[in-house]
């Protein structure tokens, strides 16, 4: 199984004999480590959307 | 003819876990050979065949240690692992390669640091570089 420090920096194959070992050291299974995604960028307003209803 | 510092060294696993704590560590690097000698031959001879390599390391026992110490325990599947000789700056050499690990001991004493020792055998080659 492979499996994730806890810091994210490492990941290794693990035999699973040793599975329990490494959850107690907080690692965690890949498969459960969610990918961080950036933040999608803000819409920037233009000019012309704060103007919208301004007459 | 220069010589060069060891406590500048750092052992490096998967990429970007630095190993916490060591005090020193060895690479052996062999190679088998087979003998060639034939009848009239006076002295024998050999060649080269398989190359094989091991490590080891001598670490203060750590257990927070999660991106170092506690990643090469056996059990695991071969991992890359980086030998930092004298450093991490422009030009200094490194061995890498990857390695299963074949043991990890820990010893304690009542007058003494926990200390652990873990032990490597290389599957594939070790290469040299340098940063």
């Amino acid at each position: 199984m492979k499996m994730v420090s806890p810091s994210g920096k490492v990941t290794i194959g693990v035999h699973p004999s040793y599975v329990q070992s490494y959850l107690n050291s907080g690692y965690k299974p890949a498969d459960e480590v969610v990918v961080k995604k950036d933040k999608p960028l803000k819409k920037v307003k233009n000019q012309e959307d704060k103007q919208d209803g301004i007459t | 003819m220069a010589s060069h510092k060891g406590n500048d060294g750092s052992i490096v696993v998967a990429g970007s876990g630095t190993v916490a704590e060591v005090k020193s560590f060895s690479i052996e690097a062999s190679a088998a050979t087979a003998e060639t000698t034939t009848m009239g031959s006076s002295a024998a001879t050999h060649v080269p065949t398989i190359t094989s390599w091991t490590a080891s390391a001598d670490v203060q026992w750590d257990p927070s240690d999660t991106d170092g110490q506690v990643a090469l325990q056996p059990g695991i599947d071969s991992v890359n692992v980086k030998f930092q000789m004298n450093g991490t700056a422009t030009g200094d050499t490194y061995y890498t390669g990857s390695a299963l690990v074949t043991g990890h001991s820990r010893n304690s004493s009542f007058d003494g640091i926990i200390e652990a020792s873990i032990s490597l055998q290389g599957t594939g080659a070790l290469t040299v570089g340098t940063v």
